[in-house]
């Protein structure tokens, strides 16, 4: 493959900061919680890139990168679930959903 | 750049699908109504899974599709769904100001994308994607139950916790 | 023809369909058009099973060659389940057998979907009907289809929920639901017994395919010890049988079937479900003929008691759907006796014309109940003939294939099965024991036609007892009729293809075609042409006389005079008018005992239980005021120190959680990114 690595890892970059950009500006819960996942979805896509461009030299090494991938989309899936179960436990019990209005951890 | 590249199927495939990732990703951000930011994030997260099969993962590729486009992005329209259709259409009505976010969080971001630029950089990456195959979908089940069983049931024991978890958070509760 | 067997597998799909189709659409097809599809479907299927008859009648079996136990003419399988080194055969077969009943319940399913559109004429549930009957249509015709015994006890609980279905038609009522409930409950009692009867069987033969069975059990046999653990697993099987055809002491619930519509207790109650026990015992026979022959003596006797028990019962009921119920528990004993007694040819041919006849009287009891405005008792009929012609022919040719007249079916059947009682012989059995079941069988054959013929001169002869239901008799629409007059022609004349004596005295070749057609090889019958003979001119006269007796006791001797009999052997009238007492003594012993136990277990758990876990409650109260004293006083004092040192030092720290989440989120991310530059700088 002639594509050079810094377009698939440019591209990670950009997914993972655009993703940072929408949690950390954009106040409903639930879509926080979507800009987690795309953040997440630059990680594994970052993975995958240095798997694919790495099976050459270090085979062994790159064999391990789609099991973490594996791994990481479980644990997202486990945080996912729980996580909109948390914000929907917060919507019928406050009347919330945006984040800026929930501040029970204000000491 | 060659124009061997500007020739190569795989670049221009390359390119459509990181421009589709990217603008959905955008508009995710910037789309007022969150029903469709959902539905952007599913398209986005399709795009990827078409990089990942470029990138010759194509068991990543079908998880990614199966997980994120299909279970995820569910969930996520049924949370909306139940957490009530009153703030939706209060979102709506008050038009998102993308640009009006807070700059200190634009630096930390430019600050990022500058660092790992400079990370790139400086790494010795490897210029070309040789060899032919990734690991196969059987390589990968029969690492995932030898070497790495215990990981793969410490995850099941996650997921059992997370849907017990769930289900606890959202019943309603019998008593009070 | 030997292409429409490739497409036999259709013969069980179609009806499924139809049952699936009926389910689904039923709000749309309501109750009008449900049975345009049952019914047409059904035609098909047995269309099916006709060309798949004469596809295996022109597939040759020659004398010598392998016969049909170990290679069907049409064989399907695949492995279902491997368990290690055993395997789990599926599949479908189609036999001489088989091929020869198949066309018999798709005929007899047809007929009773067609009567029914009239006789459930404004019926709530219709469609919920004609589903069950189609979908218990599919699983008689998979379970005489089936190669192994796995598929067949599928089949056979199939069968089991649609007749629990359909007994609980009217289930607003009590008698209906109760039951259902009692025949889903005494045929489970059976099956228990089947089923460790096939565990038996597995783990002896470690195969449940006929084919593999008859290669198998010849040989393992030799063993005494593996022959007595299969004799065991073959008696448990016959359990099983005894719970599906009704068989002493498990036949309470067949009467109790009637509770359902007469259309589905004219096919399930009557022509094939019922028939599955004894279809079973005669399709095992590769097992029960190699196992100790105990086995068959306790089949054989199983089968004579329950077929005179049941006659004996009948001759006093007024329910005519009663009679025939006791009638058909009494024919399906004679099929189990002459299986038992190793005629195994007689056997089934008697499933086949009773299928036939008795199905028939049971449509014909229908259309005499609907034409008598809901009556089902004797003693308010009488007369009927002239009223309801049609009907009243079917019930005649049924009533003399029943009573074995002379030229009917039953006739030809009853004498094949007679003559393998007399020349019965069996190694377990000797001197003149070995002779009952001939007997037996005489006197239930008496018995037959003497209580076959009350009920008809009761219901369709002498003068009318209820006058106004008599003037309100109509003659069932032709929806009802034309059924019938189908399933009277074979119930007529079936037996006339298996006819040993009368094919000794012309030599026509189809006499003979049961008989050799069903034969299987290893258990032949040699009687001498004299004994059959005498065979059948005994059972004629002892057919007449119960007859003749039917006939001078209902129709010459007054009914005062009868009373005046009944009186003087009360206590003989009592016990049979109340069938043996053996529902009641179940009553006693299952269900009494059951509860008188459960009365003083509760008994028990309420003063002694509660009394020991209440004395440990109130020891454990005690205790507890102690450390809940101890609690308060030195504990407490404790925890409320360490609470004060960190509420000193929380209080420094509290300014920096704002409560925002994203707050948080941001604070987390600027540190990630500064500590890994800071990293970078310091390396």
């Amino acid at each position: 493959m002639q594509l050079p690595i810094y377009y698939p890892l440019g591209l990670a970059a950009l997914l993972f900061g655009l993703g940072l950009w929408g949690a950390l500006t954009r106040t409903n819960a639930v879509r926080i919680l979507m800009f987690v996942e795309i953040m997440l979805n630059g990680v594994n896509l970052n993975l995958v890139t240095f798997s694919r461009y790495y099976w050459q030299s270090s085979p062994e090494m790159a064999a391990k990168a789609p099991i973490l991938t594996l791994f990481i989309m479980t644990v997202a899936a486990a945080e996912a679930s729980v996580g909109l179960a948390i914000i929907l436990a917060m919507v019928k019990n406050r009347g919330v959903i945006d984040v800026d209005k929930v501040n029970l951890l204000k000491g | 750049m060659t124009t061997d590249l500007l020739m190569s199927g795989q670049f221009w495939t390359f390119i459509i699908l990181a421009v589709v990732t990217l603008i959905s990703t955008y508009r995710m951000v910037s789309v007022p109504l969150i029903t469709h930011a959902a539905l952007f994030m599913a398209l986005s997260f399709t795009a990827v899974a078409g990089i990942f099969l470029l990138l010759q993962a194509e068991f990543v590729a079908a998880i990614q599709v199966l997980v994120y486009a299909g279970a995820i992005t569910t969930m996520v329209i049924f949370a909306i769904m139940l957490s009530g259709i009153g703030d939706i259409k209060a979102e709506r009505k008050s038009k998102v100001k993308v640009w009006h976010s807070n700059p200190f969080v634009v630096v930390v971001g430019a600050v990022f994308a500058a660092f790992m630029l400079y990370l790139y950089s400086t790494a010795n990456l490897p210029k070309e994607a040789a060899g032919q195959n990734m690991a196969k979908v059987a390589d990968i089940g029969m690492s995932l139950f030898t070497t790495y069983v215990i990981p793969f049931e410490v995850a099941s024991i996650l997921l059992l916790i997370a849907m017990v978890g769930a289900i606890i958070l959202t019943a309603k509760e019998a008593e009070s | 023809m030997e292409t429409i067997l490739h497409y036999a597998w259709l013969i069980a799909v179609i009806p499924l369909t139809a049952s699936a189709l009926i389910a689904m659409f039923a709000r749309y097809l309501g109750e009008k058009n449900a049975w345009k599809v049952g019914s047409g479907l059904m035609l098909i299927t047995f269309l099916l099973t006709v060309g798949s008859l004469i596809a295996v009648i022109q597939h040759p079996h020659e004398a010598g060659g392998p016969n049909f136990y170990t290679h069907p003419a049409w064989h399907i399988h695949f492995n279902w389940a491997n368990f290690g080194p055993y395997e789990i055969q599926m599949g479908l077969q189609i036999d001489n057998l088989t091929a020869l009943l198949l066309p018999m319940i798709s005929l007899v399913s047809f007929a009773v979907q067609v009567y029914s559109s009239e006789y459930l004429h404004g019926d709530k549930r219709v469609p919920r009907f004609y589903s069950a009957i189609n979908l218990f249509t599919m699983g008689m015709l998979m379970l005489v289809m089936a190669d192994n015994l796995f598929l067949l006890l599928i089949s056979w609980e199939i069968m089991g929920l649609c007749s629990y279905l359909l007994i609980g038609h009217w289930y607003e009522q009590e008698w209906p639901r109760m039951g259902q409930i009692k025949a889903f409950l005494t045929t489970r009692v059976g099956d228990v017994g089947m089923m460790v009867g096939i565990f038996i069987i597995f783990f002896a033969a470690r195969d449940l395919t006929w084919h593999g069975l008859a290669e198998k059990i010849p040989e393992l046999v030799h063993d005494p010890a593996t022959a007595a653990l299969l004799a065991l697993g073959a008696f448990l099987l016959f359990t099983g049988a005894m719970g599906k055809s009704a068989q002493f002491p498990l036949h309470t619930w067949l009467p109790d079937a009637m509770a359902g519509p007469t259309p589905g207790s004219a096919i399930i109650h009557a022509a094939t479900m019922v028939a599955a026990g004894v279809y079973l015992v005669g399709r095992a026979f590769m097992v029960y003929g190699n196992v100790p022959a105990w086995v068959l003596a306790v089949i054989a006797f199983v089968g004579a008691f329950t077929s005179l028990f049941a006659a004996t019962i009948a001759t006093l009921r007024w329910d005519i759907k009663e009679v025939l119920a006791y009638s058909t528990i009494s024919q399906l004993g004679y099929m189990i006796m002459a299986i038992g007694l190793g005629g195994w040819t007689a056997g089934n041919f008697h499933l086949l014309t009773h299928a036939f006849f008795k199905a028939m009287l049971f449509l014909t009891a229908g259309s005499v109940i609907h034409a008598h405005h809901h009556n089902q008792l004797l003693h308010k009929m009488g007369g009927l003939r002239k009223k309801i012609p049609v009907t009243f022919f079917a019930w005649m040719v049924g009533y003399l294939a029943l009573a074995g007249f002379p030229g009917f079916s039953g006739f030809f059947s009853k004498d094949e099965l007679l003559l393998a009682a007399a020349t019965w012989h069996n190694d377990a059995v000797h001197g003149w024991v070995a002779m009952l079941p001939y007997y037996m069988a005489l006197a239930t054959a008496f018995l037959t036609a003497y209580y076959m013929t009350r009920a008809t001169w009761l219901a369709f002869f002498g003068k009318p007892r209820d006058q106004h239901l008599y003037d309100h008799a109509h003659e069932s629409p032709r929806a009802m009729t034309i059924p019938l007059i189908i399933l009277a022609i074979p119930a007529a004349l079936i037996g006339w293809f298996g006819t040993p004596v009368f094919y000794h005295y012309f030599h026509a070749d189809w006499m003979m075609f049961i008989p050799e057609f069903l034969h299987l090889p290893g258990i032949e019958h040699t009687a001498e042409f004299s004994t059959e003979l005498a065979v059948t001119i005994t059972a004629t006269v002892v057919g007449l006389s119960g007859i003749f007796l039917g006939w001078l006791l209902y129709a010459v001797v007054k009914p005062e005079t009868r009373a005046k009999w009944i009186a003087a052997g009360k206590p003989i009238y009592t016990l049979v008018r109340n069938k043996y007492y053996v529902d009641e003594f179940y009553d006693l012993v299952a269900i009494r005992s059951t509860q008188l136990i459960s009365r003083a277990i509760s008994w028990f758990d309420g003063a002694v239980v509660d009394g020991m876990v209440n004395l440990v409650g109130v020891v454990g109260i005690a205790v507890a005021n102690a450390s809940a004293w101890f609690d308060a006083n030195v504990v407490d004092t404790l925890v409320t120190m360490w609470a004060d040192i960190a509420r000193w030092f929380a209080s420094s720290f509290r300014r920096l959680s704002t409560g925002y989440v994203q707050q948080y989120m941001l604070t987390f991310v600027v540190v990630i990114v500064a500590s890994v530059l800071l990293f970078q700088v310091i390396r």
